[in-house]
This record gives structure tokens, C-alpha cells and sequence, in this order.
């Protein structure tokens, strides 16, 4: 409870000034899918849903928002994302020769 | 018994004339005038005339003796063969064919029998019918003509042979039927009597000229040169008087159509009998013969008898100068003078019955024909001509298969001739186009050899090339690493064994022939804390489990690391060695923080990173969306619009697919460059890095300011190292490496495979990796 009291108040004063929710498309250039998501979700969350929808294995793609590389414990808070953002999906890419 | 041989032809020959001596002999030896065989014919043996269509009639004592042919025909002359001829009604008939002795009618010949007046069969039948006939040669024919010619005009067998009239006498004749005609229309003026031979006999010579000039007239024109020979025969010996030239003569006068044939056997007989009563007087009057003859021939021929013939007259004589030939003039008889029609009619009717009666005779004695061996019937005529007729064609056939077959045979060698030609022609054709391919070939053979010399040589040229570069770099490391440090042979540690390839004494330029220098400032030797670190990593099984965590906070797994030291053996099917994106944006971003920590870069708003790498996605994004697809990336960056142009390398790893280069862009000092280990074209990556500056500066960008760098990149020697080449040269970059080549090869890279792992497991250039 103390947690989520303490979280709460640190992230509450944020959202109204924002919004709580935040529609974030993601696509692979094939497919767009879009998730609405609460700005403290980790994208772990969203990047599982789309490889699951998409039959991807986690581990084969790379989402970027605005180039930058996307952890799965970030949230659209720390990577400063707005209503609308795009995350890219890139698949592996190897070379030798 | 067609065939005739010549010994037979002789003995029948023989024969005939016995034959006609022995029927002269018989006629002279009769002295009764009665029997006087000279108003007819004497039949001959052979019985056959020259001429087929002769008649009897027309002879000139059958004229005289008229009115008793009968009986003079009855008490004709018995030889063999008018007895046989004699016929129901005791008159003997000249018949048209008499037999040749010994002949044989076949069965073959018999049809011909009931056409007296020719075959009426077409030309097959007449060809079929003659086939059956047995050849007969043209000796054949040739010899019975002559047999039977000789025979007719034989008087006997000391005096010569009396011809048949030439074709010179026949134009004579000719003219003689046309002066007669115009004879016979003064005869009707009246100038003659009508009926000469009841005409008195005083009649005055005055009178008689003008008969006498038109029958002279007449008559000379059919005296020939041969009655102008008996005549002048005459001459010399009169008691030969010829009478017959002036018999002859008198024929010509009375009779309407003188024939052919004048019966010179005829004629030769009586000539003899004339000869015992020489009532004729030969006179000469100015070189012309003016014959008188007393056509009385007998005494007691009293009708016809004392025709004193004078030729007194000069207009008979002139006349007779005026003829075309100089011949006797002829004074016929007045008394005998009948009118020319009468005549005319006379000698038609007696010649029509003759005919009649002869026709019938002839039926009944050769009820299956006439004989087909006398050579002047018809009907063998008709077959001997159509026999030659037959042989001619056969031989104009012959002639005319020859000429074809030789037309042929020339067409045939023309053609033979003209194919050879073509065959000598196509076989020129396929040679000259052997040698023409020959000569290609050897050409080409020629150059091939030319060409291998020429790449012997640039191989040679390479050789002594590489010697020298590898000098050069022997050199250049000597600078590098400065003097008296040694070139070390490298030695691998660790579990990775890199392939050792022997070296190529052709292109001299074996990669372990390269210099290279451990610790040259770019690529370190690891301390034993650090191998022991990597060995400890690799040890992990589980290629999820997370072995280290780049400075973006990306998780790098043991997959990963696999990647990047002992790829085959971690991952079957994957390539061995082939870095992924994962590492390398790890790597330059640790390359970049590590550089930005050390110009003491802290971030925010308004501070400019000196160094930026952008993630490996960029080329796909900008492929996708165009250089504005990474207009929001800068920012994110530090670098939004010209504030990039204050920062000092821009990374951009490029990953078309299977390859990893590197795109650097200073922007201080304005320069772009592109490394490619394979060295691949650069032109597309320029345009990019051209396009994607004037989208962030906009109208600051000024193209004329951003040179292109030629910068190298070491060539990696296999297919697998283009990752580590592109992370070592971006290194090398960073760290101010103007030649990148110096410092990372092929040599380098097992080194600087096991140095980016450590650095990566250490978590970025820290520590012992300091930059």
C-alpha cells in the first residue's frame, strides 16, 4: 500500500497534466498495431503483445522510438513519449561478407 | 516362198525369156494374118505391165483392126499361160495379175480378194494383215521389178532392152494431150472428114493438109527421142522401116488418151512384121524426117491399106519446124481417120467390157483373189508400199529414238555435268570456309596465348607489388610502433583458433604476410583477468542467459557473445561469425559515450554530443520513409539541425543485408566517409549522407562543402569478418586513426574479436580499456 501511496502521489500530479493514457502505434513497416497504454507501463508489455500478435520471437526484433533503442523496462515516461508516438520494429540484422 | 532367193530369181528369170523366145518364135512362124497378135499385146509370160492401168484398147491396132478384135482375141497366142487364161467365153484376158510361176496363195494373201479396187482397211487392220505377212526385203521387190521389165521389154535376146517411158517422155505426152485438144477442135470446123475411114480415097491432098498438119501436129509431139533413134534406124535400113514410131504416131492421132506405156513390146512386134512388108518410103527433106508410111501393115488389111502419105505440103513441113523437137511427120491414113468422139467412145466401151469381162474372169479363176505374188498387183504393191511405208516409219522411229536417246543422254551429261559443277562449287564453298575457321581459330588460339602472357606479366607486376607495399608496411609499422619494437607472429589464445591460410605465392599477398602489431594503440593484448572473464562467459550454456549490458541498457546473451568468438558451435545454421546489430550499436555506442565521457559531454538540452553513432535501423527507416523518417532521430540524439554541424563523428552503421560497412560523418571538418572491407561502391551511401544533411540542415547544408573521403579500410580475406572490420575501423576513427588500414586487418581480427568481448562483458571502454 505504502508503495503504491507513495507511487501514486509522485506519478498522479503528471497524468492529469498529461494524459493518462497514451495511443502509441507500433508497426513494422507491414503492420501497424496500435496499444493504448498508461504512461508508467513498461513497454515489456507492449513489445510482448505485438510479437505474440505478430508471431515473433522477442529475442528477433528491435523496437526503436525516434532511433532509440527500447527496453523492455522502459515506459513512455522515461523515454518522454506523447499521445500518438510511433515505435519502430526492426528485425535482427547479421552480416559477414 | 516370199522370199525369193537370187539363184531361184535367176532360174526363173532363165525361164521367162525361153519362155518369150519360144512365144516370138511360134508368132513368126503363123502366117496367118488373122492370128496376127499385133492389134493386141503379145502376152508375156510374166504377163505383167509396166503400168497396171494400160488397157489394151488403147494400142494402136486395136484401132485398125477393130471391128475383128474378137476374133483376133480369140486366136491369141497359146502359150501356157493363156491357155489357162482362156476363159468361159474363149476370150483370152489380159489378166491384171498373172501368176508368177510356182507361186503359192496362202491363206494369209486370200483376203485381199474381194477388193479388186483396193483394200478397205483401215491402216491398223493393213498393219495387222501385213504383219502377218512374211518379210520381203527391198532386194526382193527391186528384183522382181527388174525380172519382170526385163522381161516385158526384151525383143530377144541379142537386142537390147526397151524401156518404159522416161519421165522426159511423160512431159512430152503431156504437151501432146494438150496441142490434141486443140487438134480436135479444128477437127470439128470441118477441116476433116467426118468419118476419115469411109472417106474416099481420092480425096485431094489440098484437103487432106490441113487433117494432115492437125493429125501431124498431134502426132509429133509424141514422137520421142527413142522413136527418133528407131527412126533414124529406119533410115539406114530400110527394110527395117519403122512403123513403130510412126504406129506410135498414128495411136497418138486417133486415140484420145495416150497411155503410158506405148506396148513397146507391142510395137517391137510388129515392127517386125512391118519389116516383111515394106510399104513405106523415108524421105529426107531439109534435114527433117518426113516419114510416108502406109499404115497397111497387111495386105490384106485393105481397109487401112495404100495410105500414100506425101509430104508434099509446106505447111505440114513448117508445122513440123515449129514442134519442139525435130521429129518425123506423120500422114495418117484418111480412110482410117474416124471422128475423135467415136473414137473416144469406141475405145471407152471396149475398155469398160474388157474390164467387166476381165473383172469376172478374174473372180472365177482366183475365187480367193488375185495372185499376191505378182509384183505389179495392186494390192502387193499396196502392200510392198506399205511395207516400206512400215520400215520407213520403223526407221524414222529408230532415227528419231536414236536422236532422243541421245538428246537424253546430252541433257543427261549437261545435267550430271552442272551438278558436279554445284558439288565442286559447295565443296570449294565448305573448304575456303574450314580454312576461314581454321584461321579463327588459330586467331584465336593466338590472342588466348597473347592474353595469358599479358596476365603472367600483370602477375608478375602484382607480385612485385605486393613485395613493395608489404615493405611499406613493415615501414609504416616501424613508425607506428615505433623502433625497436619486433613484429610478432600472432599468437591465438584463448578457445578461438583462427583459420591459418597458407600463403598465395601468386597474388603474394597472404594475410599473415601483413603487418601487424599487437598493442599498437588501437587493439590491446588482454591481461589473464580478462581471458579468464571471457572463458567464464562462454561457459554458459543457456544462449538466453544474459551475460552483460551494453550502455543503452541493452541486454547482450550468451547467443550473442556467440556471435561474436565460437558461432558454429553455439547456433547450428547460423553463420559462424557473423556479428548482429546487437553488437555492434553496443559497440559504438560504447565507443560514443566512452569518447563524450572524456570531452565532458553531459547531456542535456543544450549540449552537442562531439560523438553520435546512430542505431544500424537507420537504413531501413530512411530506405522506407526517405531521409525525414530520421528527422525526429536527431533530436533524440542531441544534434537536432545545425547543432550537428558542431559535433565530431556521426557513426552510421549500414547493414543492406548481410554486409556491415560504415558511414562517418564529420561534420567538423565536412567530410564524409564510407568503409567498406570488400569495397563495394560507395556512391549510394555518399547520396544518403548528402540527402539525409541537407533534410537536418536545411538551408544550411551547402553541398560544395562536404568532401567525400577515399578513406580504406583494411580488405577482410573472408566471409566473415566484415562486422569486426566495420567496429575496429569505426574504433580507429574515433580514436583518430587517419588510415584505418594501418592498424586493423585481417591479422588484427581474432585480437580484436577477443578485445571487443572483453569490452563488452567489461561493460564499455572502462577500466582497463581506456580510449
Amino acid at each position: 500500500m505504502s508503495d503504491a501511496g507513495s507511487g501514486s502521489p509522485m506519478n498522479k500530479p503528471e497524468e492529469p497534466a498529461q494524459s493518462e493514457h497514451l495511443n502509441i502505434k507500433v508497426t513494422d513497416n507491414n503492420n501497424e498495431v496500435f496499444f493504448k497504454i498508461k504512461r508508467t507501463t513498461q513497454l515489456k508489455k507492449l513489445m510482448d503483445a505485438f510479437c505474440e500478435r505478430q508471431g515473433k520471437s522477442p529475442q528477433s526484433v528491435r523496437f526503436l522510438f525516434d532511433g532509440t533503442r527500447v527496453n523492455p523496462t522502459d515506459n513512455p515516461e522515461s523515454l518522454d513519449m506523447q499521445d500518438g508516438d510511433t515505435l519502430e520494429v526492426h528485425q535482427e540484422q547479421i552480416g559477414g561478407c | 516362198m516370199d522370199y525369193i532367193d537370187p539363184n531361184t530369181r535367176e532360174a526363173l528369170h532363165e525361164q521367162k525369156l525361153a519362155r518369150l523366145k519360144l512365144t516370138r518364135k511360134r508368132l513368126l512362124e503363123q502366117p496367118t494374118p488373122d492370128t496376127r497378135p499385133h492389134k493386141k499385146r503379145s502376152p508375156s509370160p510374166g504377163g505383167s505391165s509396166p503400168s497396171p492401168s494400160s488397157s489394151p484398147s488403147t494400142s494402136p491396132s486395136s484401132v485398125s483392126s477393130k471391128r475383128k478384135s474378137d476374133e483376133a482375141k480369140n486366136e491369141d497366142i497359146d502359150t501356157p499361160q493363156t491357155k489357162k487364161a482362156r476363159g468361159k467365153h474363149g476370150i483370152i484376158q489380159k489378166h491384171w495379175y498373172a501368176p508368177v510361176p510356182n507361186a503359192i496363195i496362202t491363206p494369209q494373201h486370200a483376203f485381199w480378194a474381194p477388193f479388186p479396187d483396193g483394200p478397205i482397211l483401215s491402216d491398223t487392220e493393213l498393219a495387222e494383215a501385213a504383219a502377218k505377212l512374211p518379210m520381203i526385203t527391198d532386194d526382193d521387190i527391186a528384183a522382181l521389178d527388174a525380172m519382170d521389165h526385163s522381161d516385158l521389154y526384151t525383143r530377144s535376146s541379142e537386142e537390147k532392152y526397151v524401156y518404159p517411158p522416161t519421165p522426159e517422155k511423160k512431159d512430152l505426152l503431156k504437151v501432146f494431150k494438150d496441142s490434141k485438144q486443140e487438134a480436135h477442135n479444128g477437127a470439128a470446123k470441118g477441116t476433116i472428114h467426118k468419118d476419115l475411114q469411109e472417106a474416099p480415097v481420092t480425096t485431094s491432098p489440098k484437103d487432106l493438109t490441113e487433117a494432115r498438119f492437125t493429125s501431124a501436129s498431134q502426132v509429133l509431139t509424141s514422137a520421142t527421142s527413142a522413136n527418133i533413134k528407131d527412126l533414124k534406124k529406119a533410115q539406114e535400113s530400110p527394110k527395117k522401116a519403122t512403123t513403130s514410131s510412126a504406129t506410135q504416131a498414128h495411136n497418138g492421132a486417133v486415140s484420145s488418151t495416150v497411155q503410158q506405156d506405148l506396148n513397146e513390146a507391142h510395137i517391137m512386134d510388129i515392127s517386125e512384121e512391118s519389116s516383111k512388108t515394106p510399104k513405106q518410103e523415108v524421105r529426107n527433106k531439109d534435114s527433117i524426117f518426113t516419114t510416108t508410111i502406109d499404115l497397111t501393115s497387111s495386105p490384106t488389111t485393105s481397109e487401112t491399106s495404100s495410105a500414100a502419105v506425101t509430104n508434099t505440103d509446106m505447111e505440114a513441113t513448117q508445122s513440123a519446124k515449129a514442134l519442139p523437137l525435130d521429129s518425123t511427120t506423120y500422114i495418117p491414113d484418111e480412110k482410117q481417120t474416124l471422128s475423135p468422139e467415136e473414137e473416144q467412145l469406141e475405145a471407152d466401151i471396149a475398155n469398160l467390157a474388157k474390164r467387166v469381162e476381165e473383172t469376172r474372169i478374174e473372180k472365177e479363176k482366183y475365187p480367193r483373189g488375185p495372185n499376191k505374188f505378182d509384183s505389179n498387183n495392186r494390192y502387193v504393191k499396196a502392200r510392198y508400199a506399205y511395207k516400206a511405208k512400215l520400215r520407213e516409219k520403223d526407221r524414222i522411229q529408230k532415227i528419231k529414238a536414236e536422236e532422243e536417246e541421245r538428246r537424253i543422254a546430252e541433257e543427261e551429261r549437261i545435267e550430271r555435268e552442272r551438278i558436279e559443277k554445284e558439288q565442286a562449287r559447295l565443296r570449294a564453298e565448305k573448304e575456303a570456309e574450314e580454312k576461314r575457321q581454321k584461321e579463327l581459330e588459330e586467331a584465336n588460339k593466338k590472342k588466348a596465348e597473347e592474353e595469358a602472357l599479358r596476365k603472367k606479366e600483370e602477375q608478375r607486376l602484382a607480385k612485385a607489388q605486393g613485395k613493395k607495399e608489404w615493405e611499406l608496411l613493415r615501414k609504416s609499422g616501424d613508425e607506428v610502433v615505433g623502433p625497436g619494437k619486433v613484429w610478432i607472429k600472432p599468437e591465438i589464445t584463448g578457445t578461438y583458433q583462427p583459420p591459418i591460410r597458407e600463403p598465395d605465392p601468386d597474388d603474394g599477398l597472404g594475410w599473415e604476410y601483413e603487418p601487424f602489431m599487437l598493442n599498437n594503440g588501437l587493439i590491446v593484448s588482454l591481461d589473464e583477468d580478462m581471458d579468464a572473464k571471457i572463458d567464464e562467459a562462454l561457459s554458459h550454456r543457456s544462449h538466453t542467459s544474459v551475460l552483460a549490458k551494453t550502455v543503452e541498457g541493452v541486454e547482450l546473451t550468451r547467443r550473442d557473445f556467440a556471435k561474436l568468438l565460437d558461432g558454429r558451435g553455439w547456433s547450428q545454421g547460423e553463420y559462424a561469425h557473423w556479428l548482429n546489430d546487437e553488437l555492434v550499436n553496443a559497440w559504438f555506442a560504447s565507443i560514443c559515450a566512452k569518447l563524450n565521457e572524456n570531452a565532458g559531454y553531459v547531456k542535456g538540452p543544450n549540449a552537442i554530443p562531439p560523438f553520435v553513432a546512430y542505431s544500424s535501423a537507420w537504413l531501413k527507416t530512411f530506405k522506407d520513409k526517405g531521409p525525414s523518417g530520421l528527422a525526429t532521430w536527431s533530436r533524440r540524439k542531441g544534434i537536432k539541425n545545425e547543432k550537428l554541424l558542431q559535433a565530431n563523428k556521426i557513426f552510421f552503421p549500414v547493414n543492406p543485408g548481410g554486409h556491415w560497412t560504415l558511414l562517418v560523418i564529420s561534420p567538423k571538418d565536412r567530410t564524409i566517409e564510407y568503409l567498406d572491407s570488400l569495397h563495394g561502391n560507395n556512391d549510394p551511401y555518399f547520396r544518403m549522407a548528402r540527402d539525409w544533411l541537407k533534410m537536418e540542415l536545411g538551408a544550411k547544408y551547402v553541398a560544395g562543402e562536404w568532401t567525400e573521403m577515399e578513406t580504406a579500410s583494411a580488405s577482410q580475406r573472408n566471409s566473415t569478418d566484415c562486422g569486426m572490420f566495420t567496429c575496429m575501423n569505426g574504433l580507429a576513427l574515433a580514436k583518430g586513426f587517419e588510415e584505418p588500414w594501418r592498424v586493423v586487418n585481417q591479422v588484427s581480427i581474432p585480437f580484436a574479436r577477443r578485445m571487443m568481448a572483453a569490452v563488452l562483458l567489461n561493460g564499455g571502454f572502462s577500466g582497463p580499456f581506456n580510449i
